[in-house]
């Protein structure tokens, strides 16, 4: 199938695409006479599915195509058009008559929308415009033409009317590397006509009485030539390697970087073993030459894919097994959430050496023993802002700032703190933050939407893989709905914060006011906490019990032991904090409402009390009897 | 390696002593050698370079001389790769003819190291390895059943051979490990820099693709085909590489602070850069390979 197409293709351009049909369209002559040719093969449906009349290939399967796009220089949008009705196939869109290419607009301050350098610009029927994030088919009769750069290529220019106007093409589409991956594969194939002709040349000229290809210097400037044109085929293939008609962006980085790096050094090349008469407009090797350099230049040229493949190297793991994220010492307070110590603990399982940071009777992490384990160079520390059972608010700005200054990443968990306590990731950055995590279902949000906010120096490897959703950290369909209940939490949870805190403030002082009357311990008393947030045991008194005798009179509160992670019914903060094991089996947590949307009053804290104070009674009197 | 497995003595037989063998050798010779190869038993190095024979090959003056018990070498190989730890050497000699005749009359044959009259002498080189040694022959007995595929037919067989040597992946990969310690300094916080970060990706963009044609190669290799030229260019634009990565990570190690590298990751640059002019001498020379690849692609 592949060779039959390729065949086909080679013969059609072959017949109607010559150097000298090159020269005329290139010179301003019409497009109409190939153009109709290429048209009525079908080629510039291959990527169109069988059912919308096209030959429903893959993206992998045209590469050929693509290729001879560069060995035949052909001087109108075939690659640019055959992808383009693949993309508006794939996004339900028909595609107009004629030639597409492809466009990224700018507004500028006229009022006009601009796309600067759009290839094969002066040959185009339709423009797919980007701008700002949506992408639509404007037609470029309708635009102002100015030849820039390469001879075919222009700046078009339409009145902002005509972009509103236009036809609209749904979903996201990355037609920057679209473009990278068609240019890399001609790019490919014009390095292969380059490299061809120049051994011809080399065949051919005599001087000293000999071909020039007898020479070791000319031998050795064309096997480097072709060394770089099989090489640059190899990674335009790479390039186009996809199952679906849509190109990795990864792939391509690969593809267009090499075969940019090959364009420079084959023109090059070729212009000398050629001498002087390659450098005339008569001789055949400028149409490609030219255009070796106006590809390289397309799309972004070696840097910028480098840039690309260096970010994700940098991110990823690496070459050799051995390079991968070599296990060190992970740090964490012996007070986290089980979605940090379970972590943790496979990590250790995995050959990390994790330390849990000790902290004092209040909660509080130990600075001294924090310095400590600090000489042991961690890699990354994970301290929670404010702990889920306790309320103890940890100073994690300046945890962070020791931390950064051996340079460990610092993670702090955010959930329980955040819309209950002042929070600026900016600020905490600046002290050496380099990664916060918050949840939906802590604000008031739907359940199901969380947020990892993170320095954007901190590298990440994605831990699970498939569409590429959250700039490739993520994939998996993202759960809108969710996210969206989200942000009208997070924009309810800073409202007013500083009121909420102090209304909450006073509640907690009124019902710890009570619980220490009637004889109960509240944790982490000294410790800075929550406004919401009561720990506290009646010594004796099982928590459990208390728990289901309120939850019978509706008040729903938890005990120490469903907080968390512990074992035998009692709470792991509590053990880290040194608190006796039987006064800990009493421990209750009582969480106040304070979103705006739900905070909770005067008149229900006193229910709480008064509902107590009954349990509490029948319980003396029941201790009493036995 | 992790369970102490000789690799570096071993890689050699793997990757073309032990092809060779499977290519030209008898029957006996395959039952002989390669259970005990694949056991790490048998280590093997090439005899083919010798001081007045580097890049001209087909010059090579050890020969071994038909005899009653078998054949007689007399001689002397260099820059033979370990072997000061080899039991067995393969090596190109003349059996018949003289040294103008050329590639007429050059034979390939398996030399016990252990038999009298070897000598063999390592090489210290700059960077303080003594990888290479000098072989000397004087007068060794070779048994009858020494010699590898045809008699004459050394030269085609050492050109099959050296596909083997130029095609693997691991010819890529010489300096591999300076560029892994250098990306896992680059992801930290200090490391990184837009710069740095583009360099990654400079050499990923052109590893990529090379390892894509040396698995090709190999799949050739598999299905017994000889891609001579192939393996040429993929060790050309290999060797390359390997190169690029020293002088290209000191270029940024040395634009950068002095506190901020790790002294570690210095003294893996310094012996990586010492090692390095061997990667475009070792497996035929660049400047042979290009000629070969250059009339191999159809210059007259």
């Amino acid at each position: 199938m592949d060779d039959l197409l390729t065949d086909a293709v080679k013969a059609l351009l072959t017949d109607h695409c010559t150097p000298a049909v090159v020269r005329a369209i290139e010179a301003g002559q019409s497009r109409a006479a190939l153009w109709q040719q290429l048209e009525a093969s079908g080629f510039a449906d291959a990527l169109v599915p069988e059912s919308a009349g096209g030959a429903g290939l893959a993206l992998a399967d045209v590469y050929p195509v693509l290729e001879l796009c560069g060995s035949f220089a052909v001087p109108v949008p075939l690659g640019e058009t055959l992808l383009a009705r693949g993309l508006l196939a794939h996004a339900g869109v028909s595609a107009p008559k004629g030639s597409v290419v492809f466009g990224t607009a700018q507004l500028a301050s006229d009022g006009q929308l601009h796309c600067a350098q759009v290839r094969c610009g002066t040959q185009a029927d339709w423009v797919l415009v980007s701008w700002g994030g949506a992408c639509r088919l404007l037609s470029a009769a309708d635009a102002q033409v100015q030849v820039a750069g390469f001879c075919l290529d222009a700046q078009l220019s339409w009145p902002q009317a005509a972009w509103d106007a236009a036809q609209a093409v749904p979903g996201t589409h990355d037609l920057v590397t679209l473009q990278a991956a068609l240019y890399a594969a001609q790019l490919a194939g014009a390095l292969m006509a380059v490299f061809s002709r120049t051994l011809q040349y080399a065949n051919d000229r005599q001087q000293f009485g000999k071909p020039i290809g007898k020479f070791q210097a000319i031998q050795h400037q064309l096997s480097v030539t072709a060394e770089q044109a099989f090489a640059a085929r190899m990674a335009a293939q790479i390039g186009c390697r996809s199952a679906t008609s849509q190109p990795e962006r990864l792939r391509v980085a690969v593809a267009k970087a090499r075969t940019s790096e090959a364009a420079l050094e084959v023109a090059a090349l070729s212009h000398s073993i050629h001498g002087a008469i390659g450098f005339t407009a008569e001789f055949d090797l400028q149409l490609f030459t030219r255009r070796l350099h106006a590809w390289r230049q397309a799309g972004g040229s070696e840097s910028y894919w480098h840039s690309v493949v260096g970010e994700h190297a940098v991110a990823a793991p690496g070459l050799s097994a051995a390079a991968s994220l070599k296990p060190g010492v992970l740090a964490v307070s012996a007070v986290e959430h089980p979605c940090i110590l379970k972590p943790a603990a496979q990590l250790a399982r995995q050959g990390w050496q994790v330390r849990h940071l000790a902290v004092d009777g209040a909660g509080r992490v130990k600075i001294e023993d924090y310095a400590e384990v600090l000489l042991d160079k961690p890699r990354l520390v994970s301290i929670m802002l404010a702990n889920n059972e306790t309320g103890v608010v940890q100073d994690v700005a300046a945890l962070a700032n020791a931390a950064s200054a051996t340079g460990a990443w610092f993670h702090t968990d955010a959930v329980q703190a955040f819309g209950k306590h002042p929070l600026s990731f900016r600020q905490l950055n600046a002290a050496g933050v380099d990664a916060l995590t918050l949840s939906a279902h802590k604000i008031g949000g739907p359940k199901g939407s969380a947020a990892l906010v993170r320095d954007r120096q901190l590298p990440l490897m994605p831990l699970v893989y498939g569409g590429g959703q959250e700039q490739g950290l993520r994939s998996g369909t993202e759960n809108v709905a969710a996210i969206v209940g989200f942000g009208v939490a997070c924009a309810r949870a800073v409202t007013h914060l500083e009121a909420r805190i102090a209304q909450a403030r006073s509640l907690q002082q009124h019902l710890e006011g009570w619980l220490k009357s009637r004889g109960a311990v509240v944790f982490s008393e000294a410790a800075t906490r929550l406004p919401n947030t009561t720990f506290a045991a009646f010594p004796g008194v099982d928590g459990e019990t208390l728990v289901s005798l309120l939850d019978r009179q509706g008040i729903a509160i938890s005990s120490g032991a469903a907080c968390g992670s512990g074992k035998d019914g009692v709470s792991a903060v509590l053990v880290a904090m040194g608190v006796d094991p039987l006064l800990a089996k009493g421990a209750i947590r009582i969480s106040l409402g304070m979103m705006p949307s739900g905070a909770n009053t005067i008149e229900e804290v006193d229910r709480l009390i008064g509902q107590l104070d009954k349990i509490l009674s029948q319980l003396q009197r029941f201790a009493a009897v036995a | 390696m992790n369970f102490g497995a000789p690799v570096g003595s071993h890689w050699i037989a793997d990757r073309q002593s032990g092809p060779l063998l499977i290519k030209y050798g008898t029957e006996t010779q395959k039952q002989r050698y390669l259970p005990a190869i694949c056991r790490g038993e048998a280590f093997f190095c090439i005899g083919m370079s010798e001081p007045g024979s580097g890049s001209d090959l087909a010059s090579v003056r050890t020969r071994a001389v038909p005899h009653e018990s078998g054949w007689l070498l007399n001689g002397q190989k260099i820059w033979t790769t370990n072997a000061h730890n080899c039991h067995f050497m393969i090596a190109l000699v003349r059996t018949s003819g003289e040294t103008t005749d050329r590639h007429k009359g050059l034979s390939q044959v398996i030399v016990d190291l252990s038999l009298p009259g070897v000598t063999v002498r390592p090489i210290v080189d700059q960077s303080g390895d003594s990888h290479f040694c000098e072989v000397f022959f004087d007068n060794v007995q070779l048994s009858p059943d020494a010699l590898v595929g045809d008699e004459g037919g050394g030269w085609e067989q050492v050109t099959a051979e050296l596909a083997f040597e130029r095609s693997g992946p691991e010819r890529l990969f010489s300096s591999i490990a300076l560029f892994d310690e250098w990306l896992a300094y680059v992801r930290t916080p200090q490391g990184r820099t837009p710069q740095a970060q583009r360099l990654a990706g400079k050499i990923l963009s052109q590893l990529a693709p090379l390892r894509a044609m040396s698995v090709a190669i190999t799949e050739k290799l598999t299905r017994g085909e000889s891609p001579v030229v192939e393996a040429a260019l993929v060790k050309d634009l290999g060797t390359g590489v390997e190169q690029l990565i020293p002088a290209a990570i000191a270029d940024d190690l040395f634009s950068r602070d002095a506190a901020d590298v790790p002294a570690e990751l210095l003294n893996t640059l310094n012996y990586i850069t010492q090692v390095a002019p061997s990667y475009s001498l070792r497996g035929g020379t660049r400047d042979i390979l290009r000629g070969m690849i250059a009339r191999g692609l159809g210059l007259r």
